[in-house]
This record gives C-alpha cells, structure tokens and sequence, in this order.
C-alpha cells in the first residue's frame, strides 16, 4: 500500500470506467464496506469500486474528504481548535452547497452512498430529496419525478375524497 | 425518450426507495397521504406493516401533532383528519402517551374567573380522551379527599412496561393525582389503574411551609424520565413509579420554568432568564451520589424569534423595565421541542434544529398532543398487483 504524507496510509480506488483516485485509508473508511474490505485484508492494491462512475466517486471522495473526522491539511484534529457546534454548523453549510446537484446526480448519489454504506451521505441524499416531496403539491411532485400517474381517475378521486384534509 | 425524461428515483432499488420515504416527516401526516398518491408502487411501500414499523422506528419518539389549552378545543399544529372536537370547557391537566386527560367542575377553578364557566359540582371529574378518534372515557372520581376540590395535579401515561409509545393509545394507562393540603403542608397523591379500575393511594410528604406550592399545584405540569414522575408544583415533586414514593427537590431557579426531558436524556428544567435567554439545566448525580441542577447552556431567544415577539424596554417613572415579557409555556417529553409564550403569541421551538415557528394567538400553559398518525390505506388498488 501506497504510504504518503507524515506516514499517511494511502488507498486506490478505482471506477469501472478506469479511473484510479488515491485517497487516505481513514477518508475511504468513511465507508462502511470499503472500511469491512480493508480489515478482512482483501485490499491489496487498489479497490474496484462497481457500478458506480468516476464522476460520482470523486463527488463521494470529496464528501467523506469533507467529514472524516481528523481533517484539515495540516492533519491537526479539528476538534481541537474549532468548538464542535461551530463545526457542526460549517458542515451543514457545506452539505447544502455540496448537494446542489442535478436529480441525476443526486439519485447517483443515493446509489453510491448506499452501496458503499456511508450514512451521513445517504442520509443528506434521501432527506433533500424527501424535503421536496414534502414541500409540494401532488401535481408539482408527479413534475418532479416525471413519473406517469398509474392511478386511474376514480382510484385518485376515491383517495382524495377519503383523504379530503390531506388535499387543501 | 422517455427513458430519459423519467425520473432517477423510480429507478432506484425497492430498498433505497424505501431509504427515501422513511424520512417523510411524521410531524406533518397529509405528506404521507400525498406520497402514497403519487404512484401505486409508492403507495404499495408505504402501506406494508413492516414499513410503518420501521418508519416508527426511525422517528423514535412520536412527533407534535397539535396542543391542549385552556378555553379551546384541541389545536393541531398541522394537518390532520377532522375529529370530534373536545368540550372547551374541560380543563386539560396533561396529555401523554396519545392521551389527554381533563378535568370537569371542581370547585377550586371557581377562585380563577378563567375556569368559572366549568364550575357545576363538588367533586372532581376526570376525561380520558383520544383527539383523533374523539373517543372519551370517565374515570371514577378519586375518593373524596377535601383537598382535592382545592389544589391538585394529574398525569396520565401509557401502563404498558417497555412500550414504545408508537401506537399504546388503545390500551391500559394509569393517572396520578397529586394534592396538597395547605394547612398541614402535605402533599398526597393516588393512583388510577384502567386495568384495576381503582385508585390506589401514594405515600405522602410532608414539608415545609412554602406559600407559593399552594398556587402551583393546579394542573402542574409534569414529565417522566426514566422510572420517575415529575410535577413541577413550585417545588419538584418526585413520583417514583415503582415504589409509588413521594418526595420533593428545588428547581434551579425561582420563578416560571419547565420540567424537560435534557438533551443527556436526564430530568431537565427550561426557563427564560434574564429577558430573552432561555436557559437549560440538567440534573446530575456526583461521585457520591449526590443529585444537583446543572446549567446545560443558554440559548438567545433574539435569534430564534422575529423582532415583534421580543420583549420591549420601556421607560416609565424613570425606571428601565421590560414589556412583553416570555416564558416557557410548555415541553414535548422526551423531545428538545418546547413552546415559547410571547405577546404575538406561542411559538413551538425545536432547539435541536434551531427553529421557532408561530402556532398560536394563545396560552400560558400548552399540553402537546404527540402521537404518530399514519393514515390506514388498502393495499394499493388492483391493478398494481403482480407487478
């Protein structure tokens, strides 16, 4: 394994359309199974990571770059310097800039953090995209999704009228 | 092309569709219902038991659904399904568990003019009531304890042991009554049982004169954490469920305040001090097993509310004093969500999330309805089916 960096482990990461990323042991172990192949020793050279694109493993990269918990280019724990309100606070901001994406993106992304078990990503991907069902009519949703509405109008009446106080 | 234009989160597995629609938010059912009319696969999800176990189970603790007070009906704090409203003229005494619990005609309320409309008889009634189904029940009153026509508090809650509190509104449940006699500063209580259909008496303090008890015992709000029972009666007066003793401890500080449940998940108390901060206490046991109130931290109240709901410094005679003044006016147990009593208003206040947001006009002391309503559907219509 590639070491760099004061003594830094470094691990490949590879994406099935050939791109490598060299990323810390500790910022891939992020990820709850890529954490699961390292300990089994199943990590020898690099980690082909499946299904999953180079475009979207480099936004995930970025992500647990972000969160790992000793971060920081100077390797000082951050904890130590910044109170850990202040910090919670700065990562919120940075997540909502983060997942400014295009839906696309976004369901990608839902993908690769369930894939690669990393939850607070999973949690951010699924909870914007649950904040804007919420947020929305009905009809505005359906645009959302572009999804063909598969209820034929009496079933759709029948639910709107049992449900008349969830409609206004 | 169409292949194009759909959208990504149809093409994501059952399971993380499923990762998806956990997180809809249970503090506002109509989005559930929503959902479930945005396509049959969708509904087909949100319709399967082991889904609403696991929704459940993600949301923990059962959000606000809206709020007892006095002088009004129930107050939902966002959509919900029509249900026989409450008699405004029963006084709520508390609300856990998914069930509220009033008091009818007892005599003392005819010394407050707000409670004078409910005064009929000598002895003191007691409602059991499920806003959502707008099923009621009467307890048998309480055996004639004089003082329990004068000064009294009342909890109900869940009799179950080791219920979640998910979905226990149908079954067993106990009150407690507490009462103090004023003339030989004692403080009793007893105990209702559903199961029994018998009051059951608690063993009783006694303490020191302290004048201000008498006026705080009167529908004193209370709080459970871990196996205890908590009135806040002036001083706190303890319950433990087990053993059915009574004993009483300070508060932190004099004055308004609430019993929460702390963010370390300890007994907590929230009060606003000094203008406009709201400040959190949480009851610690030392090395020796000694228990005091320690000052979590202090929020500024002037950066969660709008301007027009802050206290005004007026000058009068001369002298600098404060209008509008706050006070915590009520605690969703188990939750970081309080109410905030202002001049505009009441505000329900998550402190976790850090917002505030309008809910009433009204009401110095609020009694949060929470409960997790999912709306029963079929299955999906038959089309779906096979698929």
């Amino acid at each position: 394994m590639a070491t760099r960096e004061a003594g830094k482990k470094m691990i490949m990461l590879k994406s099935p359309d050939g791109m490598e990323f060299e990323v810390e042991e500790a910022v891939a172990m992020e990820s709850q199974t890529i954490r699961k192949m390292i300990e089994d020793d199943c990590a020898d050279t690099a980690i082909l990571i499946p299904n999953i694109n180079s475009k979207i493993l480099s936004r995930v990269i970025e992500y647990c770059n972000k969160h790992v918990p000793t971060t920081g280019a100077t390797g000082a724990a951050a904890s130590d310097t910044v109170a850990p309100a202040a910090l919670a606070e700065d990562l919120k901001i940075w997540d909502a800039e983060f997942i400014k994406v295009n839906r696309a993106t976004r369901f990608n992304l839902i993908q690769a953090a369930s894939y690669l078990n990393i939850k607070g990503l999973l949690d951010l991907t699924s909870q914007t995209t649950i904040d804007t069902i919420s947020d929305n009519s009905l009809e505005e949703i359906r645009s959302f999704l572009s999804t063909k509405n598969d209820y034929l109008p009496e079933e759709e009446q029948t639910i709107r009228r049992e449900n008349q106080w969830a409609f206004q | 092309m169409d292949e194009l234009v759909e959208h990504p989160l149809l093409r994501l597995s059952p399971e993380l569709v499923d990762e998806v629609l956990v997180r809809l938010p249970p503090e506002e059912p109509a989005c559930f219902v929503r959902a479930s009319a945005v396509c049959k696969p969708w509904r087909l999800i949100l319709a399967d038991p082991g889904f609403r176990r696991r929704y459940r189970e993600f949301h923990g603790t059962p959000p606000v659904l809206g709020f007892f007070q006095k002088d009004v009906s129930f107050f939902p704090t966002s959509a919900l399904p029509p249900a026989q409203p409450n008699d405004p003229r029963w006084v709520p005494l508390d609300c856990r568990h998914g069930r509220a619990l009033f008091a009818f005609a007892p005599a003392i309320f005819a010394f407050d003019p707000a409670y004078r409309n409910v005064v009929e008889g000598q002895t003191v009634g007691l409602i059991i009531w499920d806003p959502l189904t707008g099923h009621g029940r009467r307890l048998p009153s309480p055996p004639g304890d004089s003082e329990l026509q004068f000064t009294f508090s009342a909890a109900v809650f869940c009799a179950a042991q080791g219920c979640d509190h998910h979905g226990c509104q149908g079954g067993h449940y106990r009150v407690i009554i507490v009462t103090t006699n004023k003339r030989q500063n004692v403080t009793s209580g007893r105990m209702y049982s559903s199961e029994t259909r018998v009051w059951g008496k608690l063993t009783s303090i006694h303490h020191p004169s302290v004048e201000y008890t008498y006026t705080y015992n009167l529908a004193a709000p209370s709080v459970i954490v871990g196996d205890a029972l908590y009135f806040n009666i002036g001083s706190i007066l303890k319950c433990q469920l087990g053993t059915l003793r009574l004993s009483m401890f300070e508060k932190p500080i004099d004055g308004n305040g609430r019993l929460m449940t702390a963010e370390d998940g300890k007994l907590g108390f929230v009060a606003v001090v000094d203008v406009t901060d709201l400040t959190l206490w949480s009851m610690q046991t030392g090395p020796e097993g000694a228990t005091g109130w320690v000052k979590l931290r202090a929020i500024d109240l002037n950066r969660l509310l709008p301007n027009g709901a802050l206290p005004v410094p007026t000058c009068e005679f001369g002298i600098r004093r404060w209008v509008r003044g706050m006070l915590v006016s009520g605690v969703a147990e188990g939750t970081q969500v309080i109410f905030v009593k202002t001049q505009v208003g009441s505000y329900m206040v998550d402190l976790k999330a850090g917002r505030a947001r309008k809910v009433s006009r009204l009401g110095r002391k609020i009694f949060p309805y929470m409960s997790f309503y999912i709306p029963a559907m079929e299955a999906a219509c038959s089309t779906v089916q096979g698929q």
